[in-house]
């Protein structure tokens, strides 16, 4: 359709527009012509109209050459009379003045015409004289002087109506819609159909018409009161005046415009016939191919090779659409092979873009799960941060001086209490790994306890043999005297590991206590104890030999003869001798307790030493404490002995005894008990008491009071009714086991006490 | 992308856009071009008595295309709508009505009193300002109304003239023929010449009137006239009349000192009179001889286009649209606030002299003494205004 637009259509717009402009132009020369026509007729009735009147004065003229003045008056009659567009002629004599008037008028007779300047009446070709058109004041109508010399001198001259003229142009000439109007040579309205417009003077002088009219004729389209209109001027030969023949535009061209609608209907008609023609051998030549190509191209396109040659029409009109065809069906088949090897390449495309696209998703799985452990970690740095700042600054405020190590020995913390004890500032020391912090502190090169926090398998006890281990801490008191600038001082001292997330020791932590003032204190008491035991022990020794002499003598005394009464008094000596006697036993081993250390005991090997004295054949024994060893006083078998005797003593239907042991997470529980009658609940807490025990069995007391030297707690928890239950409760840290194969049987009392007898060494806990 | 438009698709986008642009600059001038500014004209423009009128007319035109010329009232072009009056009181109400009724903003006319006071029946109570080139009857002066006038009230001119007569050219005695078709005019002219020349010592011996339309014969009335002797003779009728009775008096033989008001201060004068009016006398509100370049450019365009001198009507028309036009322009052409837009005025540039209203809207301007000396006007002497 393109084609037939481009190739069919513009031409034959161009073609119908050059027509309809020719038929424009031609219109307008037409109408043109009729007016020019117009214009040379009126302008030839007006000349010939002036023309007439000027020879009917000459006639006159001619008259009066011959005539007397009655004669020139009859023949002025004559012609006013005959001719009848003269409104009045005068005859003025060779002064000017008027001396005949027809019709006559008395009022003008004698006037003197010399005022009228000559531009008044102005010259013709010919002699005679032609004045600019006036209104008369007389008539009222437009007017013009016409006049002749006389041979005998004056004039003779007509006053010559124009009125005429309005007449003869305000007529219709046949059909014409022509609208013709006459002005004299300054624009000044002559005659017009509009006749008040005449009589008003009114000037059309700016009409762009008359300027050219003046130069001639000419033809012209200009605005004529607001309205298009199509004029055409004629200057008036003889006189100068324009005529102007104008018509409205719509008016002239109303017949071009019928004519230009009826062009334009036939043209369209014209046009759609062609069209439809076109478009029909279009279709059928061209359309149709190229569509068949067209869907073949689209087939192609989406991969359908399924249509073939077959479908495109046979060969047309037009060899090169043939051409085009054949050309088709090469590129289909290049086409085709193409497809098969892009289909190839496109699958291994895919396959690799599907690869590509799964190891983008995994990369960005695992970039989003680093960016979370990443985030994890930063929050985790931050508080693993914000601990270990707490963590400095608890040990920096802590009072004893305490320092941290990490694995390779370096310091990283270092408190105040630390620069104060040693006079070494914090950041002189801390990330450090030349220095010899054994040298700082001994001023010595020996490893410190915490070096055995971070090297667990080396002994520890080389160097520390005062050392004790904790579970997995290390403690120490010894006296350093190169601390506190040479001072030196007794310290306590403690070293405990430092473990990461996994329980690997990752440093150690040591604190270092002054306890010298107490140490100081300590050595004094223990000082004065000395002297109290060696005052105790002679003055006890002083009373001892007195009461045994006494209770000799009493014994004497006794076994004299004498009376009864005498006797009784002797028995009441004896018996308060022997209390005195029992309370210097007491006193002296009570005052033993706490003069030995503690040492660490065999508690299988205590309790035979204690019961080893009293008789048990008759009750059934279970002892299950294996090789357990607590770090208790010296007189520990003295406990046992007294539990012991407390079942001989009170337990007197009870037929087996036993002794086990139970861990727990705070230490280890030693069990005592029997099946005897058991301690009713009232006294369970009073048999500890020593008024209580002055009067039923002494050793309860002095057994807890034994064990309370290291710690060491005792109760009753018996059922009462059930047998007699007595815990002794061993805090960790100075309870143990004893190397060797601990003993999972219960030794009864059939087995030789020697069995569970071990020397277990009288070292100290550590 | 390289987005490609059919090249039909562009040809109708092309027509378009081009039917678009061409209808809306039709529509912008629709909208938005300047609507004119009507002013009305109303005079005797056919009929005798006319020529006065049509050279008012023709002034009025020659100044309102020298206004447009000059961008017109704030860019409004002026229109001029032009009414006949017939020189009769009823027209002069006609067309002052359909003058009204077209909406004009002020009305330029009448060319005589008769006419404008008729008309100022119609155009004060629409409160439209009527504005006079040549009207200069007394009975209009000293009114606060919508009138203004560039002419002279005659009542200032007829004394002068009657001073002239009696101080410079000791004549005490004169007649008087007046024109009865203008009475406003001439009757208010001659009762205020008899009054100052009375004043001033003179006697007016002799009244006679006459109607210019019944076109009567002169020499009975001159004879009458005659008979009584006079130092001179005063004529108050049109150019026309006057110059047949200036004729018809020499005709007769009777070389009387003649003189005229202003109103006869045309061309025709001297075209009809020749030299039978050579040396009259008249007062004149302008100096048809002024050397002034204002005037000079006007009577050579006028002359140009008319091709006929301008006379004192013509140059009166010319200055009352140039003063109205003033006016409009500081009220923006509305005739709202139009008479106080013209009683501002002072000093407005005329032709040949300045232009001021007092409160009541009558001109500020001389006048003058003139006289026809080989077949042209020339000035004798100027009036004193101020003295009244």
């Amino acid at each position: 359709m393109r084609l037939v637009r481009s190739r069919l259509f513009i031409p034959l717009l161009i073609v119908s527009l050059a027509a309809i402009t020719g038929a424009g132009i031609f219109s307008i020369q037409v109408i043109e012509g009729q007016q020019q026509d117009n214009l040379h007729y009126q302008a030839v009735l007006i000349d010939r109209y002036i023309d007439q009147a000027d020879h009917m004065l000459g006639a006159v003229a001619r008259v009066a050459g011959k005539s007397s003045l009655e004669e020139i008056t009859t023949s002025m009659q004559a012609i006013y009379d005959e001719y009848g567009y003269f409104d009045t002629l005068y005859l003025l004599d060779n002064q000017s003045r008027i001396i005949r008037m027809v019709p006559p008028d008395a009022r003008y007779l004698d006037l003197d015409m010399s005022g009228m300047p000559e531009g008044v009446v102005i010259g013709t070709s010919d002699g005679s004289r032609i004045s600019r058109p006036f209104i008369s004041l007389r008539t009222g109508m437009p007017t013009v002087y016409i006049a002749q010399d006389l041979p005998s001198g004056g004039f003779v001259i007509g006053e010559l109506s124009l009125h005429a003229l309005q007449h003869e142009i305000s007529a219709p000439h046949g059909q014409s819609v022509d609208y013709v109007f006459l002005m004299d040579q300054y624009g000044t309205l002559i005659a017009h159909p509009i006749h008040d417009l005449v009589l008003q003077q009114t000037n059309l002088g700016d009409l762009p018409i008359f300027r050219q009219g003046e130069s001639g004729s000419n033809t012209l389209f200009y605005l004529y009161e607001g309205t298009l209109v199509l004029g055409s001027a004629v200057q008036v030969e003889r006189t100068g005046w324009v005529v102007v023949d104008q018509v409205p535009f719509l008016v002239a061209f109303g017949t071009y415009l019928f004519i230009l609608g009826l062009t334009l209907i036939i043209l369209i008609g014209l046009w759609l016939i062609v069209a439809w023609n076109m478009s029909v051998q279009l279709r059928s030549e061209i359309v149709m191919p190229l569509e068949h190509l067209s869907q073949w191209t689209f087939a192609l396109s989406a991969g359908d090779f399924s249509l073939s040659a077959q479908s495109v029409p046979p060969p047309g009109t037009f060899a090169e659409l043939d051409h085009l065809i054949d050309n088709f069906r090469q590129m289909s088949s290049a086409i085709q092979e193409r497809q098969q090897a892009l289909e190839q390449s496109r699958e291994e495309l895919v396959r690799r873009n599907e690869e590509r696209n799964a190891a983008y998703e995994q990369l960005c799985a695992s970039e989003e799960e680093l960016q979370r452990n990443f985030s994890e970690l930063k929050r985790t740095e931050e508080q693993l941060k914000e601990s270990e700042q707490r963590f400095f600054d608890i040990i920096s405020h802590l009072p004893d001086g305490t320092f941290v190590i990490d694995r390779e020995g370096r310091v990283i913390a270092w408190n105040r209490a630390m620069e104060e004890i040693t006079g070494i500032a914090a950041e002189d020391i801390i990330g450090k790994t030349d220095l010899d912090l054994s040298v700082l502190i001994y001023a010595e090169r020996r490893p410190l306890l915490i070096d055995f926090i971070i090297r667990p398998d080396e002994d520890v006890f080389r160097y520390y043999p005062e050392a004790r281990r904790i579970e997995d801490r290390l403690l120490s008191e010894r006296y350093i005297p190169s601390l506190y600038g040479g001072r030196g001082g007794y310290f306590w001292i403690i070293s405990s590991p430092l473990y990461d997330s996994g329980g690997r020791i990752v440093g150690g932590i040591e604190t270092i206590r002054d306890v010298t003032d107490r140490k100081r204190a300590e050595d004094a008491l223990n000082q004065a104890r000395k002297k109290l035991n060696m005052l105790n022990a002679i003055t006890f020794s002083d009373i001892q030999n007195s009461i045994y002499s006494l209770s000799g003598f009493l014994q004497l005394q006794k076994s004299l003869p004498g009376d009864d009464q005498l006797q009784k008094y002797t028995d009441m000596e004896i018996g308060l001798v022997q209390a005195v006697s029992d309370s210097l036993k007491y006193a002296d081993i009570y005052q033993s307790l706490g003069m030995k250390s503690p040492v660490w005991q065999n508690v299988c090997h205590s309790f035979l030493m204690g019961i080893s004295h009293l008789d048990f054949s008759y009750l059934n024994r279970r002892l299950d404490v294996g090789n357990v060893e607590i770090y208790a006083e010296p007189m520990l078998e003295n406990v046992f002995f007294a539990l012991a005797e407390n079942v001989i003593q009170h337990a007197k239907t009870a037929t087996e005894y036993s002794l086990s042991y139970m861990e727990t997470s705070d230490g280890l529980c030693l069990i005592f008990e029997d099946n005897g009658p058991g301690i009713p609940h009232d006294l369970k807490e009073k048999i500890f008491e020593r008024e209580y025990t002055r009067r039923k069995g002494i050793s309860l007391f002095l057994s807890r009071e034994i064990l309370s030297i290291t710690g060491i707690t005792i109760r009753e928890t018996g059922v009462p009714g059930s047998g007699s239950r007595f815990e002794i409760f061993v805090p960790n840290g100075i309870y143990r086991f004893a190397e060797g194969k601990e003993s999972d049987s219960l030794p009864d009392s059939s087995q030789p006490v020697q069995d569970c007898y071990r020397d277990s060494g009288r070292d100290q806990p550590g | 992308m390289d987005l490609k438009i059919p090249h039909g698709r562009r040809l109708a986008t092309l027509t378009c856009l081009c039917l678009i642009v061409l209808v809306g600059v039709l529509i912008y001038n629709f909208l938005f071009y300047p609507s004119p500014v009507l002013i009305g004209f109303s005079a005797q423009l056919t009929g005798s008595g006319a020529e006065l009128g049509v050279q008012e007319r023709n002034g009025v035109l020659l100044g309102i295309h020298d206004i447009n010329a000059a961008g017109g009232i704030h860019g409004r072009p002026v229109e001029l709508l032009i009414r006949d009056d017939r020189g009769t009181p009823d027209g002069a109400v006609a067309a002052d009505r359909d003058l009204i009724n077209n909406n004009v903003v002020a009305i330029i006319g009448h060319a005589t009193s008769g006419q404008t006071i008729a008309g100022l029946t119609v155009t004060e109570p629409a409160g439209i300002v009527m504005i006079s080139p040549t009207t200069s009857t007394a009975d209009l002066s000293g009114k606060d109304d919508h009138f203004f006038r560039v002419l002279q009230s005659l009542d200032n001119r007829a004394r002068g003239l009657a001073r002239h007569i009696f101080h410079d050219r000791n004549l005490t005695r004169l007649a008087v023929l007046y024109d009865t078709d203008n009475t406003a005019y001439a009757a208010s002219y001659r009762s205020k010449f008899d009054e100052y020349f009375r004043g001033e010592g003179g006697t007016v011996g002799i009244n006679v009137n006459f109607s210019s339309k019944t076109q009567p014969d002169f020499t009975p009335l001159i004879g009458m006239v005659r008979q009584e002797n006079p130092d001179g003779l005063l004529i108050i009728a049109t150019d026309s009349d006057t110059a047949m009775i200036a004729q018809r008096s020499r005709i007769m033989g009777w070389n009387v000192p003649l003189f005229t008001s202003a109103w006869a201060q045309t061309a025709t004068l001297i075209i009809n009179g020749g030299p039978a009016v050579e040396g009259m006398e008249l007062e004149q509100s302008f100096p048809m001889n002024s050397q002034d370049p204002a005037y000079l450019t006007f009577h050579e365009k006028y002359t140009a286009k008319y091709g006929n001198v301008p006379a004192f009507g013509a140059v009166y028309g010319y200055e009352s649209v140039q003063v109205l036009a003033a006016a409009l322009r500081t009220c923006h052409g509305s005739s709202i606030g139009l008479k106080d837009a013209l009683l501002s005025i002072r000093g407005f540039p005329g032709l040949s002299d300045t232009i001021s209203f007092d409160r009541y809207g009558d001109v500020q301007r001389p006048s003058y003494i003139g006289a026809v000396r080989n077949g042209t006007f020339v000035d004798i002497t100027a009036i004193d205004n101020g003295e009244l």
